[in-house]
Protein backbone atom coordinates (compact mmCIF):
# COMPACT_ATOMS: atom_id res chain seq x y z
CA UNK A 1 0.00 0.00 0.00
CA UNK A 2 1.46 3.50 -0.90
CA UNK A 3 1.79 6.15 1.93
CA UNK A 4 -0.57 9.39 1.01
CA UNK A 5 1.49 12.33 0.74
CA UNK A 6 0.28 15.15 3.54
CA UNK A 7 1.13 18.69 3.27
CA UNK A 8 0.12 20.58 6.09
CA UNK A 9 -0.79 24.26 5.87
CA UNK A 10 -1.16 26.14 9.14
CA UNK A 11 -2.32 29.82 8.26
CA UNK A 12 -0.79 31.84 11.06
CA UNK A 13 2.54 30.35 9.67
CA UNK A 14 2.44 30.09 5.97
CA UNK A 15 0.42 33.37 6.05
CA UNK A 16 -0.99 35.94 8.56
CA UNK A 17 -1.79 35.67 11.97
CA UNK A 18 -3.94 38.38 11.41
CA UNK A 19 -5.98 37.53 8.19
CA UNK A 20 -7.60 40.09 6.54
CA UNK A 21 -10.28 41.22 3.92
CA UNK A 22 -12.19 38.92 1.14
CA UNK A 23 -10.24 40.92 -1.40
CA UNK A 24 -6.37 42.16 -2.34
CA UNK A 25 -8.07 45.76 -2.64
CA UNK A 26 -9.67 46.00 0.54
CA UNK A 27 -6.73 45.69 2.54
CA UNK A 28 -3.76 43.16 3.82
CA UNK A 29 -3.87 39.51 3.81
CA UNK A 30 -6.88 38.98 2.12
CA UNK A 31 -8.65 35.58 1.32
CA UNK A 32 -8.50 35.82 -2.42
CA UNK A 33 -4.60 36.60 -1.62
CA UNK A 34 -4.33 33.59 0.18
CA UNK A 35 -6.15 31.37 -2.34
CA UNK A 36 -3.79 33.00 -5.06
CA UNK A 37 -0.72 32.87 -3.26
CA UNK A 38 -0.80 29.78 -1.29
CA UNK A 39 -3.71 27.29 -1.80
CA UNK A 40 -3.91 26.97 -5.23
CA UNK A 41 -0.95 25.77 -6.22
CA UNK A 42 -0.90 23.65 -3.43
CA UNK A 43 -3.65 21.89 -3.82
CA UNK A 44 -3.70 21.32 -7.54
CA UNK A 45 -0.04 19.65 -6.85
CA UNK A 46 -1.92 17.93 -3.97
CA UNK A 47 -4.50 16.99 -6.57
CA UNK A 48 -2.27 15.63 -9.29
CA UNK A 49 -0.18 13.45 -6.63
CA UNK A 50 -3.01 12.02 -5.17
CA UNK A 51 -2.15 13.88 -1.63
CA UNK A 52 -3.72 15.33 0.98
CA UNK A 53 -3.59 18.94 2.75
CA UNK A 54 -4.20 19.75 5.91
CA UNK A 55 -5.22 23.03 6.65
CA UNK A 56 -4.42 24.44 10.37
CA UNK A 57 -6.91 27.04 11.11
CA UNK A 58 -5.83 27.83 14.78
CA UNK A 59 -3.48 30.41 16.13
CA UNK A 60 -5.06 33.35 14.27
CA UNK A 61 -6.26 36.44 15.64
CA UNK A 62 -9.41 35.67 14.43
CA UNK A 63 -11.26 35.14 10.43
CA UNK A 64 -13.68 36.90 9.17
CA UNK A 65 -16.41 34.88 7.22
CA UNK A 66 -15.82 36.59 3.96
CA UNK A 67 -12.07 35.84 4.66
CA UNK A 68 -12.84 32.10 4.58
CA UNK A 69 -15.57 32.18 2.03
CA UNK A 70 -13.71 34.01 -0.66
CA UNK A 71 -10.22 31.52 0.42
CA UNK A 72 -12.43 27.99 0.18
CA UNK A 73 -15.44 29.39 -1.92
CA UNK A 74 -12.90 30.83 -4.49
CA UNK A 75 -11.28 28.04 -5.54
CA UNK A 76 -14.60 26.68 -7.36
CA UNK A 77 -16.03 30.05 -7.85
CA UNK A 78 -12.71 31.37 -9.44
CA UNK A 79 -10.90 28.70 -10.04
CA UNK A 80 -13.08 25.61 -11.32
CA UNK A 81 -11.67 22.80 -9.12
CA UNK A 82 -14.02 20.46 -8.63
CA UNK A 83 -15.70 19.82 -4.96
CA UNK A 84 -15.47 16.32 -5.38
CA UNK A 85 -11.78 16.38 -5.53
CA UNK A 86 -11.68 19.02 -2.98
CA UNK A 87 -13.75 16.63 -1.22
CA UNK A 88 -11.07 13.58 -1.63
CA UNK A 89 -7.68 16.18 -0.92
CA UNK A 90 -8.70 18.58 1.86
CA UNK A 91 -8.77 17.93 5.63
CA UNK A 92 -9.09 21.20 8.44
CA UNK A 93 -8.09 21.27 12.01
CA UNK A 94 -9.45 24.06 13.95
CA UNK A 95 -9.22 23.25 17.76
CA UNK A 96 -9.99 26.81 19.01
CA UNK A 97 -12.92 27.03 16.61
CA UNK A 98 -14.49 24.12 15.53
CA UNK A 99 -17.35 25.54 14.11
CA UNK A 100 -15.09 26.70 11.30
CA UNK A 101 -14.32 23.49 9.86
CA UNK A 102 -18.08 22.85 9.09
CA UNK A 103 -18.22 26.45 7.90
CA UNK A 104 -15.55 26.35 5.62
CA UNK A 105 -17.48 23.13 3.66
CA UNK A 106 -20.55 24.92 3.44
CA UNK A 107 -18.55 27.70 1.57
CA UNK A 108 -17.33 25.42 -0.85
CA UNK A 109 -20.81 23.13 -0.64
CA UNK A 110 -22.26 26.61 -2.15
CA UNK A 111 -20.59 27.90 -4.15
CA UNK A 112 -20.30 24.24 -5.89
CA UNK A 113 -24.09 23.91 -5.97
CA UNK A 114 -24.35 27.72 -7.67
CA UNK A 115 -22.04 26.58 -10.27
CA UNK A 116 -24.79 23.59 -10.83
CA UNK A 117 -27.15 25.97 -11.86
CA UNK B 1 -12.52 28.39 51.39
CA UNK B 2 -15.16 25.79 50.28
CA UNK B 3 -12.94 23.07 51.86
CA UNK B 4 -13.01 25.22 55.31
CA UNK B 5 -16.71 25.37 55.07
CA UNK B 6 -17.44 21.76 54.13
CA UNK B 7 -15.56 21.06 56.96
CA UNK B 8 -17.71 23.33 59.40
CA UNK B 9 -20.72 21.71 57.59
CA UNK B 10 -19.87 18.21 58.34
CA UNK B 11 -19.40 19.09 62.05
CA UNK B 12 -22.48 21.16 62.53
CA UNK B 13 -24.32 18.04 61.38
CA UNK B 14 -22.67 15.65 63.62
CA UNK B 15 -23.07 17.99 66.40
CA UNK B 16 -26.69 17.88 65.42
CA UNK B 17 -27.35 14.54 65.36
CA UNK B 18 -25.24 13.85 69.03
CA UNK B 19 -27.69 17.03 70.23
CA UNK B 20 -30.78 14.91 69.21
CA UNK B 21 -29.71 11.83 70.49
CA UNK B 22 -28.93 12.83 73.94
CA UNK B 23 -32.59 14.43 73.91
CA UNK B 24 -34.12 11.75 73.30
CA UNK B 25 -32.08 9.76 75.81
CA UNK B 26 -33.42 12.59 78.70
CA UNK B 27 -36.51 12.51 76.93
CA UNK B 28 -37.12 9.08 77.54
CA UNK B 29 -36.10 9.21 80.99
CA UNK B 30 -38.31 12.16 81.76
CA UNK B 31 -41.41 11.05 80.13
CA UNK B 32 -43.71 8.32 81.79
CA UNK B 33 -46.97 7.73 80.36
CA UNK B 34 -49.75 5.60 82.59
CA UNK B 35 -49.57 2.34 81.47
CA UNK B 36 -46.99 2.42 79.43
CA UNK B 37 -44.10 0.98 80.77
CA UNK B 38 -40.48 0.68 79.22
CA UNK B 39 -38.42 -2.42 78.83
CA UNK B 40 -35.05 -2.26 81.02
CA UNK B 41 -33.63 -4.66 78.77
CA UNK B 42 -32.88 -3.89 75.16
CA UNK B 43 -32.45 -6.84 72.55
CA UNK B 44 -28.89 -6.91 71.34
CA UNK B 45 -30.40 -7.46 67.27
CA UNK B 46 -32.92 -4.51 68.35
CA UNK B 47 -29.89 -2.44 69.00
CA UNK B 48 -27.77 -3.24 66.46
CA UNK B 49 -30.76 -2.67 63.99
CA UNK B 50 -31.37 1.10 66.39
CA UNK B 51 -27.34 2.25 65.16
CA UNK B 52 -27.62 0.98 61.64
CA UNK B 53 -30.40 3.06 60.87
CA UNK B 54 -28.84 5.99 62.70
CA UNK B 55 -25.72 5.57 60.41
CA UNK B 56 -27.69 5.09 57.44
CA UNK B 57 -29.72 8.42 58.09
CA UNK B 58 -26.13 10.03 58.51
CA UNK B 59 -24.56 8.58 55.23
CA UNK B 60 -27.19 9.25 53.40
CA UNK B 61 -27.95 12.69 54.46
CA UNK B 62 -23.85 13.51 54.37
CA UNK B 63 -24.25 12.03 50.46
CA UNK B 64 -26.73 14.19 49.72
CA UNK B 65 -25.43 17.05 51.16
CA UNK B 66 -21.90 16.48 49.12
CA UNK B 67 -24.26 16.22 45.84
CA UNK B 68 -26.09 19.00 46.35
CA UNK B 69 -23.06 20.85 47.15
CA UNK B 70 -21.17 19.84 43.70
CA UNK B 71 -24.49 20.48 41.75
CA UNK B 72 -23.87 24.21 43.54
CA UNK B 73 -20.58 24.15 42.38
CA UNK B 74 -21.20 23.11 38.80
CA UNK B 75 -23.86 25.94 37.98
CA UNK B 76 -21.91 28.47 39.58
CA UNK B 77 -19.22 28.09 37.11
CA UNK B 78 -21.28 27.37 34.30
CA UNK B 79 -23.16 31.30 35.36
CA UNK B 80 -19.82 32.44 35.63
CA UNK B 81 -18.89 31.35 31.87
CA UNK B 82 -22.16 32.97 30.74
CA UNK B 83 -21.60 36.03 32.53
CA UNK B 84 -18.03 36.47 30.81
CA UNK B 85 -19.49 35.59 27.25
CA UNK B 86 -22.14 38.32 27.95
CA UNK B 87 -19.59 40.77 28.42
CA UNK B 88 -17.81 39.36 25.84
CA UNK B 89 -20.76 40.13 23.35
CA UNK B 90 -21.18 43.83 24.97
CA UNK B 91 -17.49 44.55 24.10
CA UNK B 92 -18.83 44.23 20.69
CA UNK B 93 -21.70 46.45 20.77
CA UNK B 94 -19.36 49.19 22.91
CA UNK B 95 -16.79 48.92 19.61
CA UNK B 96 -19.66 49.63 16.99
CA UNK B 97 -20.23 52.71 15.50
CA UNK B 98 -20.33 54.71 12.66
CA UNK B 99 -16.77 55.62 12.12
CA UNK B 100 -15.46 52.16 11.94
CA UNK B 101 -13.97 49.59 14.06
CA UNK B 102 -10.36 48.11 12.80
CA UNK B 103 -11.05 45.01 11.02
CA UNK B 104 -8.41 42.83 13.71
CA UNK B 105 -10.24 43.82 16.48
CA UNK B 106 -14.04 42.82 14.83
CA UNK B 107 -12.40 39.13 14.26
CA UNK B 108 -10.35 38.81 17.27
CA UNK B 109 -13.55 39.68 19.46
CA UNK B 110 -16.15 37.55 17.41
CA UNK B 111 -13.26 34.80 18.15
CA UNK B 112 -13.12 35.53 21.49
CA UNK B 113 -16.90 34.89 21.35
CA UNK B 114 -16.69 31.58 19.94
CA UNK B 115 -14.06 30.22 21.67
CA UNK B 116 -15.87 31.04 24.86
CA UNK B 117 -19.36 29.81 23.49
CA UNK B 118 -17.74 26.24 22.85
CA UNK B 119 -15.85 25.71 26.07
CA UNK B 120 -19.54 26.67 27.54
CA UNK B 121 -20.43 23.64 25.18
CA UNK B 122 -18.26 21.42 26.30
CA UNK B 123 -18.86 22.69 29.92
CA UNK B 124 -22.73 21.32 29.19
CA UNK B 125 -21.95 18.23 28.31
CA UNK B 126 -19.57 16.98 30.44
CA UNK B 127 -22.11 18.57 33.73
CA UNK B 128 -25.34 17.05 31.58
CA UNK B 129 -27.33 20.08 32.09
CA UNK B 130 -29.20 22.39 29.25
CA UNK B 131 -26.43 21.16 25.93
CA UNK B 132 -29.08 20.92 23.41
CA UNK B 133 -30.79 24.21 24.23
CA UNK B 134 -27.73 26.56 24.20
CA UNK B 135 -26.40 24.71 21.20
CA UNK B 136 -29.39 25.19 18.80
CA UNK B 137 -30.26 28.48 19.78
CA UNK B 138 -26.43 30.28 20.69
CA UNK B 139 -24.54 28.93 17.31
CA UNK B 140 -26.65 29.91 14.70
CA UNK B 141 -27.18 33.55 16.01
CA UNK B 142 -23.15 33.61 16.44
CA UNK B 143 -22.90 32.83 12.75
CA UNK B 144 -25.36 34.94 11.48
CA UNK B 145 -23.28 38.05 13.64
CA UNK B 146 -19.93 36.86 12.30
CA UNK B 147 -21.86 37.03 8.82
CA UNK B 148 -23.73 40.31 9.18
CA UNK B 149 -19.73 41.89 10.57
CA UNK B 150 -17.27 40.31 8.04
CA UNK B 151 -19.68 40.33 4.97
CA UNK B 152 -20.83 37.10 3.68
CA UNK B 153 -22.10 36.74 1.50
CA UNK B 154 -20.92 38.80 -1.11
CA UNK B 155 -23.42 41.64 -2.89
CA UNK B 156 -22.42 44.15 -5.24
CA UNK B 157 -19.97 47.21 -4.69
CA UNK B 158 -22.76 49.57 -4.82
CA UNK B 159 -24.88 47.94 -2.92
CA UNK B 160 -21.84 46.89 -0.15
CA UNK B 161 -22.84 47.40 3.68
CA UNK B 162 -19.64 47.57 4.60
CA UNK B 163 -16.52 49.81 3.53
CA UNK B 164 -12.54 48.76 3.78
CA UNK B 165 -10.96 51.75 4.59
CA UNK B 166 -7.11 51.88 5.89
CA UNK B 167 -7.80 48.52 7.95
CA UNK B 168 -11.28 49.66 9.73
CA UNK B 169 -14.83 48.10 8.66
CA UNK B 170 -17.13 51.33 8.16
CA UNK B 171 -20.84 50.12 8.33
CA UNK B 172 -23.83 51.46 6.70
CA UNK B 173 -26.41 52.50 8.92
CA UNK B 174 -28.74 49.82 8.05
CA UNK B 175 -26.00 47.60 9.00
CA UNK B 176 -25.47 48.59 12.41
CA UNK B 177 -28.67 48.34 13.18
CA UNK B 178 -29.06 44.79 11.77
CA UNK B 179 -25.42 43.66 14.04
CA UNK B 180 -27.22 45.78 17.15
CA UNK B 181 -30.58 43.82 16.97
CA UNK B 182 -28.53 40.57 16.49
CA UNK B 183 -26.20 41.19 19.37
CA UNK B 184 -29.35 41.74 21.57
CA UNK B 185 -30.95 38.20 19.88
CA UNK B 186 -27.18 37.22 21.85
CA UNK B 187 -28.06 38.77 24.97
CA UNK B 188 -31.50 37.64 25.39
CA UNK B 189 -30.58 33.78 24.71
CA UNK B 190 -27.07 34.21 27.09
CA UNK B 191 -29.96 35.18 29.51
CA UNK B 192 -32.39 32.53 28.88
CA UNK B 193 -29.40 30.14 29.53
CA UNK B 194 -28.45 31.79 32.79
CA UNK B 195 -32.53 31.31 33.99
CA UNK B 196 -32.14 27.89 33.02
CA UNK B 197 -28.74 27.01 34.61
CA UNK B 198 -29.93 28.58 38.01
CA UNK B 199 -33.50 26.86 37.85
CA UNK B 200 -32.40 23.34 36.74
Amino acid sequence: MQAVNRTVIRISEAYSKTPGPRYIIEGPFSGEKLRQEILLSRIVSAIEGNGKILIDLDGTAGYGTSFLEEAFGGLLRVNNIPYEQLEKTLEFKSDEEPYLIQDVWEYMKDAHDKKQI
Amino acid sequence: MLMTKNKYNLIGNIALYIVCLVTGFFVGKLVSIPGVSLAKEINPLHGISIFCSFFCVIFVSLLLDKHKEASKGQRQLMLNQLESLLENVEQLSTRLCKEGIEFVVVTSLLKKVGKRATNIVNLFKRIDINKNDFVTRFCPLHKELRDLMTNTPIVSEHENPIQFKKGHLVFSEERIREIEAKIEELKDCISITQLETVSN
